[in-house]
């Protein structure tokens, strides 16, 4: 009789069990409304959907229009003629090309890639390096120094514009892009210590000390507990990449024409003599359309890597 | 294996004393238990072994060498996290052979001692699992098999078993026990548990508010406690306190209380008169275990009470009665008083024996010198 006994204590221990979130998700997903709510949301998420495309669609065409025909507009009330002329158009890349050629955006595309990847890889490092030793540390002022680094960001970008400038001319960093690298991680290293702080937390202490009993030594705690966070990092990487790709005040003011950005040049596209839509829309596409890939390529590990801080375990 | 010894550490956390100088030796092959309440000290001074904590001031010493500036890695000594802390990537193979692995042991040693503590610790179907895929009693042993298989010079746990519940807890007691004196290496272990302690260790070190109050085996510990603190918090359920005054009486002395009068054996007398009372008040200690009860007043039951509750147990139950102003718990066998016997009058009985005294401002044990006990008894084996 004892043995059935042990047995079973065995059995109750092997159960795990199941979490929550499946269930969770079930419910949603069979939801409960009346048909008419449903096509009503169905409906308001078209319209959202469909005023949040149209200006890039609109860009997209025009950019591929030949000359003149993106303002070949039609008579008043000919609405068959105003969709035709949306959709059908003989597609042309000249604009493309000219930029490129005559325009010198290969130039711009790439100090925009070389200040924007530069800045927040070295926001990431300093910021990670950072963000340990604020969550881990334990020093007189931490909350103090922690509270100086985020209000850093709550100051608009304009307040301090002039004064980098100034500061800049006098070490010779203006037109350069090292300069124009330094000036994005103004405001990325202090949002990465932020958020990469919020991570660091979410992971219990006692794992780095369990491999610091077991014999690492603590960089090597420190180095062997970065893969837990590494959704965090990424995904505080593409955005630092996104704010400094998409800035255009630091550029404009000290990038001058050596370290043009491609939102900057996209600007200058506008002469005297007109606006050449067909041009500044393809620069709007050049400018755009490696941010929008990039988002596409890491969606899945980007609401991974935000929601990861949040639960506390 | 190896001794342990604390001399006169402390640890603070800025203006807070967390360990005020510590002195404690443990022997080689010991299972010490460090035991008190939250906020006691007990982990700090855990901690402050494993080198996870600065020693403020003091000397630790690990089989007589100070290792106050070793890092953790160094100091070859082992540790169960109270939240296990397994290696959420790697599977429970790989956890257990980590601190082998950095140690550079060969391939098939490893092998060998991973399986050995896994068969142990009846976890050899688990070892390809992940940590999230374990329920806690598994992860659990897993944290301990990361343990068992090193040699270290000793062993720590943090609160090892707290998060399992009653019955898993009831089970591990045994089993941590069990292999602690087939390994024979020295043990330190942290619990606020005093069941725990009892039923595991071969001395507790009994803390409250960074302050060692007394060191002994559990016997000792359980029927000399060295002050009114250390009776209520060992034993379950807890001690009585009564408090009463001091009078000469028939050529002996008494406790006197409005509802009560207790009178002390001769062999207590003598040191009872001896010390300086004030206002001649004292505190009397008598366990549950120790008292009787019964429905009609004797010699043998001279305390009357009314009963406030009762609490059947399965084979013993613990009678909640009101003496004055009092309230003293009785254990007494299933069935002496039944649930319908609120407010009734009862009698309380003592066993003459059994009783401990204590000085009221201090809350020292006072004793006789026969059975006096210094307050930090020498290790045993």
């Amino acid at each position: 009789m004892s043995s059935t006994v042990l047995t079973q204590v065995q059995t109750d221990e092997d159960e795990v069990t199941p979490g929550p979130a499946i269930d969770m998700r079930d419910q949603v997903v069979k939801g409960q409304g009346s048909r008419w709510s449903g096509i009503a949301i169905s409906g308001f998420i078209a319209i959202y959907v469909i005023f949040t495309l149209i200006p890039f669609f609109i860009m997209l065409t025009t950019a591929l229009k030949p000359a003149g025909e993106a303002l070949n507009l039609p008579a008043t009330g000919d609405w068959g003629g105003a969709l035709k002329k949306l959709f059908v158009f003989t597609p042309t890349f000249e604009h493309f090309s000219s930029l490129f050629t005559q325009n010198n955006f290969s130039k711009y595309l790439l100090n925009s890639v070389l200040a924007a990847v530069g800045s927040s890889v070295i926001s990431v490092v300093f910021g990670t390096t950072a963000a340990y030793a604020i969550s881990r540390g334990r020093f007189r002022g931490k909350g103090d120094l922690y509270f100086w680094i985020i209000s850093t960001r709550m100051a608009p970008v304009v307040a301090v514009t002039v004064p980098l400038y100034a500061i800049f001319k006098n070490l010779g960093l203006l037109n350069t892009i090292p300069g124009l690298v330094l000036a994005y991680t103004v405001f990325n290293l202090p949002f990465a210590i932020w958020i990469l702080k919020g991570f660091f937390d979410a992971v219990p202490y006692d794992l780095e000390e369990a491999y610091m009993v077991d014999g690492h030594s603590r960089w090597q705690a420190l180095l062997k507990i970065v893969p837990l966070v590494v959704p965090g990092l990424a995904a505080v990487l593409v955005l630092c990449i996104l704010l400094a790709w998409n800035d255009y005040i630091f550029a404009a003011v000290m990038g001058g024409e050596s370290a043009k950005t491609l939102p900057v040049a996209t600007q200058g596209l506008k002469s005297a003599s007109g606006i050449d839509w067909g041009q500044i829309m393809a620069a709007g596409t050049v400018t755009v359309a490696p941010m929008l890939l990039l988002g596409i390529v890491i969606r899945k590990y980007m609401v991974q890597g935000l929601t990861m801080g949040a639960v506390k375990q | 294996m190896a001794s342990l010894t604390f001399n006169s550490v402390w640890k603070r956390y800025d203006q807070v004393e967390a360990v005020k100088d510590l002195n404690l030796d443990i022997a080689d092959g010991e299972f010490l238990c460090l035991l008190g309440p939250s906020g006691c000290g007990k982990s700090s001074s855990l901690r402050m072994i494993a080198g996870l904590e600065f020693i403020s001031a003091g000397d630790i010493l690990l089989g007589g060498e100070r290792i106050n500036d070793l890092e953790p890695r160094n100091r070859d000594i082992a540790m169960v996290f109270e939240s296990y802390a397994l290696y959420p990537q790697k599977s429970v193979y790989e956890n257990m052979a980590n601190p082998l692995r950095l140690r550079k042991m060969s391939k098939d040693e490893i092998d060998r001692r991973v399986r050995e503590a896994a068969g142990m610790l009846e976890i050899e179907r688990l070892l390809d699992r992940r940590p999230s895929q374990l329920s806690g009693g598994q992860k659990q042993r897993v944290a301990i098999g990361r343990v068992l298989v090193r040699e270290p010079k000793a062993f720590l746990f943090d609160e090892p078993i707290a998060h399992l519940d009653a019955k898993l807890r009831a089970r591990m007691r045994g089993e941590l026990k069990h292999i602690q004196k087939r390994l024979g290496t020295t043990t330190v272990y942290v619990t606020h548990d005093q069941l725990e302690g009892m039923s595991m260790a071969d001395r507790i070190a009994i803390m409250r508010e960074g302050v060692l109050q007394q060191v002994g085996t559990p016997q000792e510990v359980f029927n000399q406690p060295s002050n009114v603190w250390v009776a209520t918090f060992v034993g379950d359920p807890p001690m009585n306190i009564l408090q009463g005054e001091l009078q000469g009486r028939d050529g002996g002395l008494t406790v006197v209380a409005p509802e009560f009068r207790i009178d002390v054996p001769t062999a207590q007398a003598g040191s009872l008169s001896e010390s300086k009372l004030a206002d001649r008040k004292i505190l009397v200690g008598v366990r549950p275990e120790a008292l009787s009860i019964s429905s009609a007043r004797d010699a043998a039951h001279p305390i009357t009470g009314r009963v406030y509750a009762v609490q059947p147990l399965g084979d013993v139950e613990v009678i909640d009665v009101r003496v004055g102003n009092d309230r003293v718990l009785v254990r007494a066998e299933l069935g002496t008083v039944a649930n319908e016997d609120v407010d009734a009058t009862v009698y309380l009985g003592y066993h003459a024996q059994k009783l401990h005294f204590f000085n009221p401002t201090t809350g020292v044990a006072i004793r006789s010198a026969a059975t006096r006990q210094t307050a930090v008894s020498q290790p045993t084996t």
